[in-house]
């Protein structure tokens, strides 16, 4: 994917974190069972979110090196 | 007993004496000029930047006032786990964009960036003045939390006044020596510590007073169900509204984005790649308060109650069967959180107050500016810790307003780096706006519609006076907005 797609799954990612962790998406999740490795469930459920946006970040920065290694930079982000 | 406490006494003192090295070693390497003293000669590298990223973001608040959320009101303190990486993520395209225009325009503050766009000097002067607004009180939720671990731990021998004052005279000492450089390896030194320390204790208590995490919950689902629902409890046990839980997920994450001295950090870091890099590595510091939660939710049963809900994790170790060097360890780590995050905003505070409360009005040479940096590091501290010495307020309270302020930040920097069409008095008005609306809603708390955080309320009032203000005004000179613009 290039990197104009991973900047905008970035950004959705974001946003969808965003909505997914307050009123009214997270009444969706709050039980707290059954438990996740030992968590409540909503602790996972940010916890999920927290990670998710590590591998996202992560590979929306191994598309902009692939992107800079085939064309000069062109503005950041 | 005695001699317990004169040993974890002692190993604190000795953590003390070894961060205080580290900070006075570090300032050897900067130059002597305003450059060095507050952005460290934009030379930070990876592993600085890093820890003084999750350093400055996890504090007092998040070691200490995070297990006495989790304790005292349950699911609540998840809001805390959600809002970082979300105020976090945007540094990946805003950070570098800060950095290139610092390196361009020679700024080292937020607000030069802004008054740079917007050139006034009351706009400066009413940066600084906000700024300095949030900063106290975070500074006194740092304090008041090495205050109450060094009491804990010496069984109210040291006072949390005389405690506060030790931990604070310290970092006094290597941030007026060193500057940024003492923030930056210090908070490096600190946040290994932290993290190693937060872990193990998570991990550890939740094993040894219930037989494991599952454990733990499965007890307090058991017998404080309505712990483990959210939105939570509020501090008085009522149940917390969803209102107030989700404005401050909001409100936080917006406020971590705008913070003066992430931006100051901005300046320091050696290159782009190394600001982006540590953004994607923050989740990894968020999840450490997966194990300050699990200290938290592991004083819930526990047969006995502290009087404070933030004294928990001390507490907790005081009354664990753990050797005295450890204990000593444990309680040098809840300091580390408090110190890291209290260095860098005196720092930070009293280089705003030089280059945007004064430098626009009268002009100071480099020694000059210089040396009323530390004469305000001074002062800012000394505010800080008479506020520190006020009971009855909870840390995370006292971090909620805070954020009010800083939010209100969040369109006028947007503006500035994104919007061509914003003028100076739309920026302005839009400011002065939210900020009232924040500073009404916190005075006059229920007055809010829903709960709501007055940061999020004072951003209503504020984007449609920024818009309004700057569209029925004249447009800005091109050339200078695309500077700004075009980086």
């Amino acid at each position: 994917m290039s990197l104009r797609t991973w900047r905008r799954i970035a950004w959705a990612y974001h946003l969808i974190f965003a909505v997914a962790v307050i009123w009214p998406v997270q009444t969706l999740v709050n039980r707290p069972d059954p438990f996740v490795l030992g968590l409540p469930r909503q602790m996972a459920w940010a916890t999920a979110w927290v990670l998710g946006s590590l591998v996202v970040l992560w590979r929306l920065d191994l598309a902009r090196a692939r992107a800079m290694r085939a064309a000069p930079p062109e503005g950041d982000g | 007993m005695t001699d317990r406490i004169t040993l974890v006494t002692v190993v604190i003192f000795v953590y003390l004496a070894v961060t205080l090295c580290v900070g006075l070693a570090a300032g050897r390497r900067a130059s002597r000029s305003v450059q060095g003293y507050v952005a460290g000669d934009r030379d930070f590298g990876l592993l600085v930047m890093y820890f003084i990223t999750g350093a400055t973001v996890f504090s007092a608040f998040a070691f200490l006032g995070g297990p006495g959320w989790a304790y005292s009101r349950g699911a609540a303190a998840f809001y805390i786990l959600a809002y970082g990486v979300l105020g976090m993520a945007p540094w990946y395209a805003m950070g570098p964009r800060v950095a290139a225009l610092g390196r361009r325009f020679g700024f080292v503050t937020q607000a030069q960036l802004l008054v740079g766009r917007f050139p006034s000097r009351g706009l400066s002067a009413l940066m600084a003045l906000l700024t300095v607004a949030a900063f106290v009180p975070y500074v006194t939720i740092q304090m008041r939390g090495a205050g109450i671990v060094i009491e804990a731990v010496t069984d109210g021998r040291i006072p949390l006044a005389a405690g506060a004052a030790i931990a604070y005279a310290i970092v006094l000492v290597y941030v007026l020596a060193s500057g940024v450089s003492a923030v930056g390896w210090t908070n490096t030194f600190q946040g290994i510590f932290m993290l190693a320390i937060a872990w193990a204790l998570g991990i550890y208590l939740p094993n040894r007073l219930y037989g494991g995490v599952g454990p733990m919950f499965e007890q307090i689902l058991e017998a404080r169900p309505e712990l483990l629902s959210l939105p939570g409890l509020t501090g008085n046990g009522e149940p917390w509204s969803w209102g107030a839980y989700s404005t401050a997920i909001l409100a936080s994450a917006i406020g971590v984005t705008m913070w003066p001295h992430l931006f100051m950090k901005a300046y320091t870091a050696r290159s782009d790649a190394i600001i982006r890099r540590t953004v994607i590595l923050f989740p990894t510091f968020q999840l450490f308060l997966i194990s300050v939660f699990l200290i938290g939710f592991a004083g819930v049963l526990f047969p006995q109650a502290p009087d404070q809900a933030d004294f928990i994790l001390p507490f907790l170790i005081l009354r664990s069967d753990l050797p005295a060097l450890v204990v000593g360890l444990f309680c040098a780590g809840a300091l580390s959180a408090s110190m890291s995050t209290g260095d860098a905003l005196l720092h930070g505070a009293a280089s705003v107050v030089v280059e945007d409360g004064v430098q626009p009005f009268r002009r100071l040479s480099d020694r000059g500016q210089r040396l009323l940096m530390r004469i305000l590091v001074v002062a800012v501290g000394g505010l800080a810790y008479l506020f520190a010495l006020v009971e009855g307020f909870s840390l995370v309270d006292l971090l909620l307003a805070s954020y009010g302020i800083i939010c209100q930040y969040m369109p006028a920097m947007l503006a500035a780096l994104y919007w061509r069409r914003a003028t100076t008095a739309g920026v302005v008005s839009g400011l002065l706006a939210g900020s009232a609306v924040s500073v009404f809603f916190f005075l006059c708390p229920e007055l809010k519609p829903l709960g709501m955080h007055e940061g999020i309320l004072g951003l209503i009032a504020h984007i449609p006076v920024l818009l309004t203000v700057s569209l029925r005004g004249t447009p800005q000179d091109d050339e200078h907005v695309s500077g700004y613009l075009r980086v």
